[in-house]
């Protein structure tokens, strides 16, 4: 039974804003102090939510692959293009001809075909699969990963709980403290290295400690302990063995070929190690989907360096017994044109697209939805973001409707509306 | 009557050109001592409001709790006015003449001179840029964001009223790269609805947009009104500048017929003049040369000729084209079927229902909301400003969060607030005059001691410093002794950003950078800070104590250690060592094996501190 059944939103039904009133914002500043933050008193729940031990990769398609030349190729028809269709390792599941070693592990992944959004701008699309949100309502949405990393990370940890390999949003409201630790490529982070020994280190950070005590005014207890708190988690990060995760060089040269030698292959193998090392959520990015003029060329190139990467993941994590705990999702921000214009690319189309997941309790093995015969139309299984969201949520053991209180005052929940995808976890 | 009225005053214009490093030497000349004493006669000169202030505020607080705060010493306010008004550190030279110098308003003619320099008009530009582009939708804002600090660096070194500067944002047009004031249409990517709900959180300080979709929960505004406001911006266009490098401008759409005006004849009437062979197709021979153009774009089978079906698809499709063009009126989208065509909005202002009427266009409908938004009694307008500015320099708002002023919200110490905007909007909305004004005060000038918060401060609150103004502490620290030796050779541009490469702004923004317009609690450190200032290999070879840097130098000319680390807390904190401070060190120093060491584990240890990172 899902412990998160009974949702806490009944906590608080007739505060409007805890924020609005002065004397409630000082209780919750008295409270800061013995660092239990007002959301979490409010919630309550966050402890329990820490304890289950789930974790997330994302593989951001930046541009928006197009769904023809990935998991619902129309071979033989006007859209379809030359892209061919390839038998998998499931009966009666066929991928497009660039995705082979995805093929052979099909029995792992769930392929979405009828994902339908009407958001076509790459920004505001990007946002909304990044959020769950659109754009708006003068807020800046928190990254689900910022959102999974404080109701699942635990500060207890050497590494940061959401790390990204490549650019992605950042927190939003729930500001700094939950960003991603960014990477920009597969090097190890920056400044992580010592630059004292280690023992002058140690002696630096307890003058600094002594130092600290003089610096007063109001709150600045608690700013100080904040302080040091970040300071510690630093430098753990520097000391521990733990960062050897970040450092490729540990690994064999044949399982560096295995994920492809190529910056998202690479960044793929970084992210199963972080997760290994206990990382909660990793984003990697892979760029250049948008391929308004030579789709299929394009495509080609780019689903080689991604397939065998996205199949050795999968097949990596399931070895290591991590993929039952660990949710892959593969998408972009939308698909493309079943029409290939004049260009012999194409453009924008967010009306029906496909989604790949895997592990983290999704059934692999099947194809949800379908579209029409020319691409067009979602003719069964209509998924709209907030499905996908409230279905990661599921996967991740959270209740979708936990709320956060925002900084205009308002309780946003982490999904709004939707439903989960029953299919996927049966 | 008043000093402010006239947008450029000619002492102030004069005293522009002192740059913030030359001020130790300003502060030596009486300034205009003469100005103040009239101006204190005034009912709305900065003086009297700030008396007035102090007095509401001491009204209202219990004589009890005066004793949790304190009036700060000359050179905590030096540290204090200095980093909130200009975004800089009071150099050692300015900390010492502004001690010494013994005159009764030595901190109003501080403030003074600090507005005057250009650095106090190139923080707020980059503050109102960060606050924009904080919540901008569209990346390309990036682009247009030099030539809106430039713009409003100018705006407010010369005096030019926040009700100016709203109308120039609101009435915009032009390129985004020389168009400093395209910026706020272009960070919302000119799109109706964001724009209404972003002019109204900067200008008015109402959250209007939760409307968009219901009607307010807690507030009055109904989802009519939202959508009413968004039909202002109905006619605003964003289009690709031509040339080099890319660029993009902002422009009115008030063209209801589009480019392709030339009507098409109908698919028919093409056939029966043009079909000379009767096939009932028109092939490449038979199209009039005029209408060539046609069969690359309407022949879908390739055959290298019209049929009628194909003629009438690009009909259709011209026709739906037409019809999108006609979006240039508003529509409030149907909730119960989006994809039917929404409701026909026109433009009313939801704050008192004033219209410019139906189908203007598109410039006479931001002028008509420049006009609502900023008119001088507008409740909204002084107090969101008001209550930003004082954010800025207090740590603490009259309205918590800072962009939800109403309209059922009960501001702390309403009356103070009402006081300062009446004074605001009486002084032509100049942002210098707010600033003078709460610098003045009591409540500027003193420290909130307890830690417990009990009534609502009557004192500055500590408030993070951000990502600008911590890039240029460092740089001015750390370069200090450096530049001093390289004056006047190798020092062109180029070089010195080369130099500077630690402090690379796009980066650092990246790392240090947040919100202002978020509340104290979500301005946190983060990991990636503390790495940064513990381990960039650029700032720690400034740190070092041996060859050109700030320590090696102090070293070099200091032969006391207690003297270096006096100098050493008065360069990074600016503020003297205290007793056990300095005892403390000392012996941190009698501990390390190597005394030069010792050295740079205190300067890294002040610059890794949390007081260094705050207005305190």
């Amino acid at each position: 039974m899902n412990p998160l059944a009974q949702p806490n939103q009944t906590l608080f039904p007739t505060v409007k804003s805890p924020r609005r009133n002065f004397l409630q914002q000082s209780v919750a500043s008295a409270l800061a102090a013995s660092a239990i933050s007002w959301n979490d008193l409010v919630k309550g729940s966050a402890s329990q939510l820490r304890k289950q031990n789930r974790r997330c990769i994302l593989l951001w398609m930046q541009g928006g692959p197009s769904q023809l030349e990935t998991f619902d190729p129309k071979p033989g028809t006007d859209q379809g293009g030359p892209t061919e269709a390839i038998q998998t390792s499931v009966p009666g599941i066929y991928l497009a001809q660039h995705w082979p070693c995805l093929s052979q592990i099909a029995g792992e992944v769930a392929f979405i075909r009828s994902v339908t959004n009407r958001e076509g701008n790459h920004q505001r699309a990007r946002y909304q699969l990044h959020t769950g949100y659109l754009p708006g309502g003068g807020l800046k949405h928190p990254h689900f990963g910022s959102v999974i990393s404080k109701e699942k990370g635990t500060s207890r940890h050497d590494l940061p709980d959401f790390v990204s390999i490549g650019r992605t949003l950042d927190a939003g409201f729930l500001g700094t403290e939950f960003s991603p630790f960014t990477l920009k490529g597969q090097r190890p982070p920056e400044n992580t290295r010592l630059t004292v020994p280690e023992k002058r280190h140690r002696r630096r950070l307890s003058l600094l400690e002594d130092l600290e005590t003089e610096f007063s005014g109001p709150h600045s207890k608690t700013t100080v302990k904040t302080h040091q708190t970040l300071y510690e988690r630093a430098s753990r990060l520097m000391l521990t063995s733990k960062l050897k995760a970040f450092d490729l060089s540990n690994e064999n040269d044949s399982v560096r070929e295995a994920y492809g030698r190529t910056d998202f292959g690479q960044g793929c193998l970084l992210a199963r190690r972080l997760i290994e090392a206990g990382v909660t959520f990793v984003e990697v990015v892979c760029r250049g989907w948008d391929t308004h003029q030579d789709n299929f060329s394009r495509h080609a190139e780019l689903a080689g360096a991604v397939d065998p990467a996205f199949a050795q993941l999968v097949s990596d994590l399931k070895r290591r017994n991590l993929l039952d705990s660990t949710l892959i999702v593969w998408m972009g921000e939308f698909g493309r044109t079943p029409r290939i214009n004049p260009r012999t690319g194409r453009d924008h189309f967010p009306k029906a697209f496909n989604v790949a997941l895997s592990g983290g309790g999704v059934r692999g093995g099947q194809i949800i939805g379908k579209t029409s015969a020319d691409g067009m139309e979602v003719i069964k299984r209509p998924v709209e973001p907030k499905d996908l969201f409230c279905s990661f949520c599921h996967s991740l053991k959270l209740d979708p409707r936990t709320e956060t209180m925002s900084p205009v005052g308002r309780p946003i929940k982490i999904v709004e509306g939707g439903t989960r995808i029953d299919e996927l976890f049966g | 009557m008043n000093l402010f009225q006239s947008p450029i005053h000619p002492i102030r214009s004069w005293i522009a050109v002192i740059p913030l490093s030359a001020l130790s030497y300003v502060l030596i000349l009486p300034l205009h001592v003469t100005g103040e004493t009239t101006d204190l006669l005034s009912r709305f000169s900065p003086g009297t409001v700030a008396l007035s202030i102090d007095k509401l505020m001491q009204d209202k607080e219990p004589p009890a709790s005066s004793s949790s705060q304190r009036k700060i010493d000359d050179i905590e306010f030096l540290r204090r006015a200095t980093l909130d008004m200009t975004g800089r550190m009071p150099s050692p030279s300015l900390m010492k003449s502004f001690e010494n110098l013994s005159q009764p308003y030595k901190r109003i003619n501080l403030i003074d001179s600090l507005l005057e320099t250009p650095e106090f008009a190139q923080r707020w530009a980059q503050y109102w840029c960060d606050v924009m582009l904080y919540r901008a939708l569209d990346m390309r804002a990036n682009l247009g964001a030099s030539a809106l600090k430039s713009w409003l660096a100018d705006q407010f070194s010369s005096n030019v009223g926040w009700d100016s500067i709203a109308r120039d944002l609101i009435t915009a047009t032009g390129d985004i790269r020389e168009d400093g004031n395209t910026f706020l249409i272009l960070a919302q990517s000119g799109r109706a609805p964001e724009l209404a709900a972003e002019t109204s959180r900067l200008f008015l300080g109402i959250q209007i947009q939760c409307a968009q979709c219901h009607d307010h929960p807690y507030d009055s505004w109904k989802r009519e009104q939202f959508h009413e406001l968004a039909a202002f911006f109905s006619r605003v266009r964003i289009r690709r500048s031509d040339g080099m490098p890319r660029s993009f401008k902002v422009v009115s759409g008030d063209r209801i017929q589009p480019r392709q005006s030339r009507r098409m004849i109908s698919p028919e009437n093409m056939l029966t003049q043009f079909d000379t062979n009767n096939d009932l197709k028109l092939s490449f021979e038979e199209i009039p040369r005029r209408f060539r153009r046609l069969m690359t774009r309407a022949d879908k089978d390739k055959d290298n000729a019209l049929s009628l079906a194909e003629m009438n698809f690009l009909r259709e499709k011209q026709q739906r084209m037409k019809r999108n063009v006609r979006r240039h009126e508003y529509r409030m989208p149907n909730l119960s079927d989006p994809q039917k065509q929404g409701t026909l909005m026109h433009p009313v202002f939801f704050v008192n229902d004033s219209s410019p009427g139906k189908m203007q266009s598109d410039l006479m409908r931001r002028n008509a909301l420049a006009d609502y938004i900023t008119s001088t009694n507008s409740f909204w307008f002084s107090r969101a400003f008001v209550n930003r500015v004082w954010y800025e320099l207090m740590g603490w708002c009259f309205y918590d969060p800072l962009d939800d002023l109403g309209p059922d919200r009960n501001p702390h110490h309403p009356a103070v607030l009402e006081k300062v905007s009446e004074g605001f909007v009486h002084n032509g909305f100049d942002l210098k005059w707010l600033v003078k004004t709460i610098g003045q005060t009591q409540a500027y000038q003193s420290s909130h001691t307890s830690d417990s918060l009990g009534n609502t401060p009557y004192s500055v609150w500590p408030h993070r410093i951000n990502a600008d103004a911590l890039n240029q502490m460092l740089q001015q620290i750390l370069d200090k002794g450096r530049s001093k030796r390289r004056r006047g050779k190798d020092l062109s541009k180029a070089n010195r950003q080369r130099k500077g490469r630690p402090f690379r702004e796009k980066q650092f923004r990246e790392i240090f950078g947040f919100d202002p317009s978020s509340s104290n609690d979500e301005k946190t450190g983060s990991i990636q800070q503390a790495l940064y200032l513990m381990n960039h290999p650029n700032l720690q070879s400034r740190m070092r104590a041996y060859g050109n840097t700030v320590l090696g130098n102090l070293l070099q000319n200091t032969n006391s250690e207690q003297l270096v680390i006096r100098r050493l807390y008065r360069i990074v904190l600016a503020r003297d060592v205290t007793p056990k401070e300095e005892k403390r060190c000392m012996h941190y120093l009698s501990k390390s094996d190597n005394y030069r060491e010792g050295f740079e584990d205190i300067l890294w240890c002040l610059i890794n501190s949390s007081e260094f990172r705050f207005v305190h």
